[in-house]
């Protein structure tokens, strides 16, 4: 398995937030993670990524055992539920932060800059300040910077929470599309059930800080508490 | 209505405006006789004066601005590194509490209090002393004007710049100061003028010794030599006239 | 690693300029005053507690400094959100927006000074009188500094605090919504009066409040202006502890500590109520 994390827990004060939470993943695979709000998914997505420290527990990634290594070294990026673009950068230099850092060469940051938003769809914004674009459009740069340093693990919190609807769609499809060109190992995390279906080659539920990873669709859709057979229901009675 | 609100902001320019004028007719005069309102002889024989250094003002001038500049860089640089760690610490509160209350003192009570330390180190009656003296209340002041600056989105920035790739320094380095530059700019332009408007407590660890622009003022008050006391206080006006301008112009631009 | 000795500097820098002069500055005073330290310590004593209450002296001094921070400060609250409330625009952009700054480029002493020019009775008003035509010599204007009703100091405080209350009620009228609120009391049916004193102003003044107190403890502490423009006798608390520190008189000196440690006291109760009320603001 690509990402092995073992009997994580963590607690605030008296307040268990995860309790000995093990999840396995599989490398180019996307695994979504259903869970309401405050249940222990973006406090997981953190201890994954070393900005936050477990109680007790590990995280392997490849065989290595990271739980020790600090965020930057860990090669695994973590994507907020805001944009959170640096405001002081332009589209453009945003994207290319990470490889900047990496003290790639000028022409083939370009190369990679300029590929990577025609991609996104957001060429021409790319010399736009983020206070002068769109909320979707962020989304998309603070994709672009995260896949372009082709990280080992993306780690994705409700990245399409703040987006209306079609915008999220739009979304939702261009990143299926980009994590299977870049070959993105995933954790998506999400209270929407159906983005949760869209995005995940497995899916998990998340509650009360513990966690149930299904064997299949069928598994998620008949257990209750993941709220599908209420969803149909719903649907069914209008 | 618009007239009634003409005249009031004419009136209110007219009370900040009028004490740096009559500060400035009275520091190119040389009497003012009761009951002229305008100076009967105008002169440039103070400023002249003063730009030759003839009545110790330049030195004066050169004591409050190296005293000021070492003191506002110090305490900015000082107060921005222990702000983060106030800002973002459990107990922010009761640590800023802490901070605030040698900055809510009165400098020159707190100064009198802290005189007999001065005098057995040896710190007073010189420049180290003074320095020393108004970096204990013009850090607090810079700490706590930098843990506003230290939210939730600045660590998300650092958070983010970490988790790809960026080394602390490197994030510091092209994330947080250029994020923090009209902070650290606003921040150390304040620091200058609460070293600059300081008397009370530089004339107690300084024993009158070290002669800065304040106490030249307060000198030449007690002579009742108005024009000096004139000249000085458009000395230490200027400064800050040209700090508050430049940070409004600029500095407050780059925030929005 | 890193991070943690990152910490521990800055509990350094805090404890170095901050915590460490405090405890010894504080502790020197309470020492002296109680006679354990000092030039002429004879051990444990209440006497210079009892002396610096023996008279009134020190008790009018306080009551005197903490009514003129009153006036003062209720002066400069009201007048800003006045100036706010009517100007607001004009002095968010233009030269009004710069103009409002200057008075906050002058030091104490040289408000003072410039006060005491303007306001005397040979100063710049009696002269203007004089030019009306209002009085007919020098001794026919009232002297308005070093006066029974502290008028010069009063003045020249006004002067240096009010663009900072008119800078924050500004912002706090753009940050706070407030006109929006504003909008809302009317469509319920607020006449313009009852939105300004039901809805306006006590916004402001809630949200103003800490930053109220805070003012109220400095202008505590004020120095240089009532050393200047003041009268003799009651003095402000800080004239009276340097007063009393300078003088001859040795026995004096102790006196001097008792009251600064008493001021100290008041600024820690203060500061105190203000973080309290802070809090309870940002809870709003």
């Amino acid at each position: 398995m690509y990402l092995d994390i073992k009997k994580i827990s963590k607690a605030y004060g008296d307040r268990k937030v995860l309790q000995g939470i093990s999840l396995q993943v599989a490398a180019n695979s996307t695994i979504s993670i259903l869970g309401k709000s405050g249940c222990g998914k973006s406090t997981l997505l953190k201890i994954i990524a070393g900005i936050e420290k477990e109680d007790t527990g590990t995280v392997f990634l490849n065989d290595a055992n990271i739980s020790n290594k600090k965020p930057n070294e860990r090669n695994i990026v973590y994507l907020f539920q805001e944009a959170l673009l640096f405001p002081h950068l332009n589209v453009f230099e945003n994207i290319a932060f990470g490889l900047r850092i990496r003290k790639e060469d000028k022409h083939q940051i370009k190369t990679k800059v300029e590929y990577l938003l025609q991609k996104l769809d957001i060429e021409k914004e790319a010399y736009k300040m983020p206070g002068q674009i769109s909320g979707g459009q962020k989304q998309r740069v603070a994709f672009g910077r995260a896949i372009i340093i082709n990280p080992p693990l993306l780690l994705l919190d409700e990245p399409f929470s703040s987006l209306d609807v079609e915008t999220r769609e739009n979304m939702q499809q261009l990143y299926k599309i980009v994590a299977a060109e870049y070959n993105i190992t995933s954790l998506f995390v999400t209270h929407d059930l159906k983005e949760c279906l869209v995005m995940g080659d497995r899916i998990a539920y998340m509650e009360n800080g513990a966690l149930t990873v299904y064997n299949n669709r069928k598994d998620f859709i008949e257990d209750i508490k993941t709220g599908v057979k209420g969803e149909i229901s719903f649907w069914n009675t209008l | 209505m618009h007239k009634k609100r003409t005249i009031s902001l004419f009136l209110l320019v007219i009370y900040c405006v009028l004490p740096i004028l009559v500060l400035f007719a009275l520091s190119f005069s040389l009497n003012w006789v009761y009951p002229n309102i305008l100076p009967q002889t105008f002169t440039l024989r103070h400023w002249k004066e003063f730009l030759f250094d003839g009545n110790g003002l330049q030195q004066s001038f050169f004591n409050s601005l190296t005293i000021s500049l070492f003191v506002a860089f110090t305490s900015t640089l000082l107060g921005f590194i222990c702000s983060k760690w106030i800002a973002y610490h459990k107990r922010r509160r009761l640590l800023l509490l802490v901070t605030y209350f040698p900055f809510a003192l009165s400098p020159v009570i707190f100064a009198i209090c802290l005189k007999f330390y001065f005098l057995k180190a040896g710190l007073a009656g010189n420049l180290p002393g003074i320095i020393i003296a108004q970096l204990i209340i013009a850090f607090p002041y810079a700490t706590i004007f930098f843990t506003s600056f230290w939210n939730k989105s600045i660590k998300d920035y650092s958070n983010i710049a970490s988790t790809l790739g960026s080394s602390p320094f490197n994030s510091y380095l092209k994330i947080i100061f250029p994020l923090a530059k009209s902070f650290l700019l606003t921040g150390f332009f304040q620091c200058f003028i609460i070293s600059w408007f300081e008397y009370g407590l530089t004339n107690i660890i300084g024993y009158g010794k070290v002669q800065t622009l304040t106490i030249r003022v307060f000198q030449f008050i007690g002579e009742a030599n108005i024009f000096y006391a004139a000249l000085s206080s458009c000395l230490l006006i200027l400064p800050p006239v040209i700090l508050l301008w430049v940070n409004k112009k600029f500095v407050v631009h780059q925030t929005r | 690693m890193k991070i943690k000795t990152s910490n521990s500097i800055s509990f350094l820098l805090l404890v170095v300029f901050a915590i460490i002069p405090l405890l010894l500055g504080l502790g020197y005073a309470l020492l002296y005053s109680f006679g354990i330290v000092g030039v002429l310590n004879h051990g444990f004593t209440l006497q210079n507690w009892e002396a610096a209450f023996a008279n009134n002296e020190v008790l009018y001094s306080f009551f005197y400094t903490v009514g003129l921070s009153l006036v003062s400060l209720f002066s400069c609250v009201s007048t800003g959100i006045f100036l706010a409330l009517y100007f607001g625009k004009k002095l968010q952009k233009g030269i009004g927006s710069y103009i409002i700054y200057l008075p906050m480029a002058f030091p104490s002493v040289v408000a003072a000074f410039f006060f005491f020019q303007f306001l005397s009775n040979a100063g710049l008003l009696s002269r203007l009188c004089y030019k009306l035509g209002l009085i007919k010599s020098v001794t026919d204007f009232t002297n308005l500094v070093n006066d029974q009703y502290s008028i010069g100091i009063i003045a020249a405080q006004f002067f240096l605090t009010l663009p900072i209350f008119v800078l924050l009620y500004i912002s706090i009228i753009a940050n706070e919504n407030i006109e929006r609120l504003s909008l809302l009391a009317t469509s319920l049916g607020a006449r313009k009066s009852q939105v300004l004193w039901r809805i306006t102003i006590p916004a402001l003044l809630k949200k103003s409040f800490p930053t109220i107190v805070l003012y109220f403890i400095f202008k505590l502490g004020t120095y240089e202006i009532p050393l200047l423009l003041g009268r003799s006798s009651p003095e402000t608390v800080s004239v009276l502890i340097v007063r009393k520190m300078q003088r001859f008189n040795l026995m004096d000196i102790p006196q001097g500590y008792v009251v600064a440690v008493i001021y100290a006291l008041l600024v820690i109760v203060l500061l105190i109520f203000s973080f309290k009320s802070s809090h309870t603001v940002a809870d709003a």
